[in-house]
């Protein structure tokens, strides 16, 4: 029942062009309880494509440099898919839209296939350290035909990164 | 006695043996168990072999996620269920000892002989006070209480609610969850979140929380360029407050500053039934305009929202966001409860009087050193570089620090690069990725390192008989919390004593 309810959520998602504007009458106490129920396990992204027809190619750039290359299919999250292959992508709010540990880099030339950020995610977006144009939400990009062959990667952390321009004494 | 005594440490011997002989890989003690210390503890399980024991001084873990964010924010709270699957899946090589205090129950000494490393992810729960004439007038708390007290944290004093007028002096994401919370609450649509029943049970107070209360008007006091307090405490979260050594151009080009992240800023003006509104003289909404193109992304989404919402709250709900306000006095009835904020105009010169039932302050943190952590001459943690304490010549474990108050942000090195590049930090990614940083650094510190005889604290707290909470105890806690939020459709429903759950 809850993967048809996602697949439901998915599609429409797919399908809106532009910013919904549907969310904005909600208060943030009925959001909450709904994102969280439809989008919480990520069940879907443990399943093998079933055929060719459905697989999409996605390359993980991991915060080392290396690559991990993964077989997705139509409808995987790219987070959740990031999760079954132990990638170290984090999720804490788990695809709700609260927080912004799931920040990736998105291949430019594909940027424009994906559809525009919500202004949630912009505003957890606005909080992500190391912030680009090509940034997006791992949790919010659905793997589609089109994304086949698409590339992300994962923000480096170094020492530059909490103290830019700042020299440690030596120890 | 004697006997007893020695049947005791006979009965530990083997067992002793037994840790001694199978501890070959390293073993780590984590102080803190909020979200630095579990993503901390995350990064490490995943990418070494070190087994971890984590402290915390509650009862029951997960520090800030479950009694400092806002139970309308659920959802945040998901991360819990990352943190439960790294303690199911390494049930072999990770501890958990809630309601042991670091420095007393087990000293820092004998932490750090006791493991090959340590990590100090404690945070710092000692709120900056209001230091201004009358201030300890009743009713007159930080933003940290009255958050720890509609979370559930035991032992918080009661906040009297029966008021028409709260003031909120803060300009950070705490004294807006203060508001957010105290608006949303009054509407009536806290209900089911998980703020404990005997938080709302009070005499007097059932009708607040039912939404059925008579209108209530908040005032938020945002004060600026005052120097109250030192700059260092402030410099992680709330950058308004900077007193006038620091360079001015950091400033935004209105001298407006705000550091509330903007989820939670559209979220205070889309409250049902509330008006919420920036009052701002001309001149600052003109130079608030004016500088809208020049400002990086943003900022200038924050500012957008800012601007959208200027005008004069009225209505029976009303919020108004005060800018240029330095409170200097808080005047008490003859009862000893507070009934007047008085604040200086920074823009006018004038003086001005606000009618306040209850004052929440919320103007920053102090670092909290523990008994026995190195600190240097400004009373925070010495630290050797960027996550490691200097311990000098010390025996014993290599100790390290990470956090979103603690250690890490208000180092010397913060004051001056990090948190001027990057703004004010506080949400739940940058501790995140602080942590996985700190993790990487203490994996490639002990890759080579393969033998250990690291013993950790277990015996000590047995022998000490420290009453703590395992991870299973938490475990049952957990559930039944959970059912009995079910019976009233809550979450859950937060216990509040835990004498039952402690280890004998």
């Amino acid at each position: 029942m809850s993967s048809i309810l996602r697949l439901a959520q998915r599609a429409t998602r797919l399908l809106t062009i532009g910013r919904p504007q549907i969310k904005k009458s909600f208060t943030p106490q009925i959001r909450q309880f709904t994102t969280t129920n439809l989008l919480k396990t990520g069940d879907f992204e443990y399943e093998d494509p079933k055929s060719e027809d459905e697989v999409v190619n996605i390359t993980y750039v991991l915060r080392d440099g290396t690559e991990r290359k993964i077989r997705g299919k139509v409808g995987d999250n790219v987070m959740f898919l990031a999760h079954r292959y132990d990638i170290e992508m984090e999720g804490a709010c788990e695809a709700s839209l609260a927080c912004s540990t799931c920040h990736v880099y998105v291949d430019p030339a594909f940027k424009d296939k994906l559809p525009e950020p919500l202004e949630e995610e912009d505003d957890m977006l606005d909080m992500a350290p190391a912030l680009k144009d090509n940034s997006r939400l791992g949790c919010q990009i659905v793997l589609s035909k089109e994304l086949d062959g698409i590339t992300v990667t994962l923000p480096t952390m170094t020492r530059n990164f909490y103290v830019d321009g700042h020299v440690p004494k030596p120890h | 006695m004697f006997i007893r005594l020695l049947v005791r440490r006979t009965r530990n011997v083997p067992f002793t043996f037994e840790a001694r002989k199978f501890s070959s890989k390293p073993k780590l003690a984590i102080v803190g168990s909020g979200p630095a210390g579990m993503f901390a503890c995350n990064g490490l399980l995943r990418k070494s072999d070190f087994s971890v024991d984590v402290f915390e001084y509650s009862p029951v873990p997960f520090g800030l996620v479950r009694y400092g964010v806002a139970p309308d924010h659920q959802e945040v709270k998901n991360v819990i269920n990352l943190f439960d699957n790294m303690f199911e899946k390494n049930k072999d090589r990770l501890k958990m000892f809630c309601n042991v205090n670091i420095g007393r129950d087990v000293t820092f000494d004998e932490l750090t002989q006791a493991y090959d490393a340590v990590l100090l992810a404690y945070g710092s729960y000692k709120t900056k006070k209001l230091n201004i004439p009358g201030s300890e007038s009743k009713n007159v708390i930080s933003g940290s209480e009255f958050v720890g007290w509609y979370n559930g944290l035991p032992n918080a004093s009661t906040p009297n609610l029966s008021t028409s007028n709260v003031v909120v002096v803060g300009n950070g994401n705490v004294a807006l969850d203060c508001a957010r919370v105290l608006s949303t609450a009054s509407s009536g649509s806290l209900r089911i979140s998980d703020i404990p029943d005997d938080r709302k049970k009070r005499p007097g107070k059932r009708k607040f929380w039912d939404g059925t209360r008579s209108p209530i008007s908040f005032n938020f006091v945002l004060f600026h360029s005052k120097p109250l307090t030192p700059f260092s405490a402030f410099c992680a979260r709330l950058p308004a407050f900077i007193d006038s050594a620091f360079p001015p151009f950091l400033f935004h080009p209105s001298r407006f500053e705000v550091s509330f992240t903007i989820k939670e800023l559209r979220e205070q003006f889309k409250i049902e039934e509330w008006d919420s509104k920036l009052e701002i003289s001309e001149e600052d909404q003109k130079n608030l305009i004016e500088s809208l193109p020049k400002l990086e992304r943003k900022k200038k989404r924050l500012t957008e929202v800012l601007v959208k919402n200027i005008g004069v709250a009225s209505g029976p709900k009303q919020c108004h966001f005060m800018f240029h306000r330095t409170p200097n006095e808080v005047i008490a009835d003859s009862d000893g409860n507070v009934q007047e904020l008085i604040v200086e105009n920074t823009e006018t010169g004038k003086t001005e009087k606000l009618p306040c039932g209850l004052l929440i302050y919320s103007i920053g943190f102090d670092t909290l050193v523990l008994d026995g952590v190195p600190q240097n001459e400004k009373k925070m943690i010495d630290m050797k570089d960027h996550c490691r304490v200097n311990m000098g010549s010390a025996s014993g474990a290599q100790v390290y620090a990470t956090g979103k108050f603690g250690a890490f942000n208000t180092s010397l090195l913060y004051r001056f690069s990090g948190w001027c590049a990057h703004g004010p930090h506080g949400v739940i990614v940058d501790t995140q990725q602080q942590s996985i940083f700190v993790a990487d650094q203490i994996a490639s510190d002990f890759a080579h390192k393969m033998k250990s005889v690291a013993s950790g604290v277990e015996l000590i707290l047995k022998e000490k008989k420290v009453p703590f909470i395992s991870w299973d105890a938490w475990k049952l806690i957990d559930q039944q919390e959970r059912n009995q939020g079910k019976l009233t459709g809550k979450v859950r429903e937060k216990l509040t004593t835990f004498e039952k759950f402690m280890s004998k």
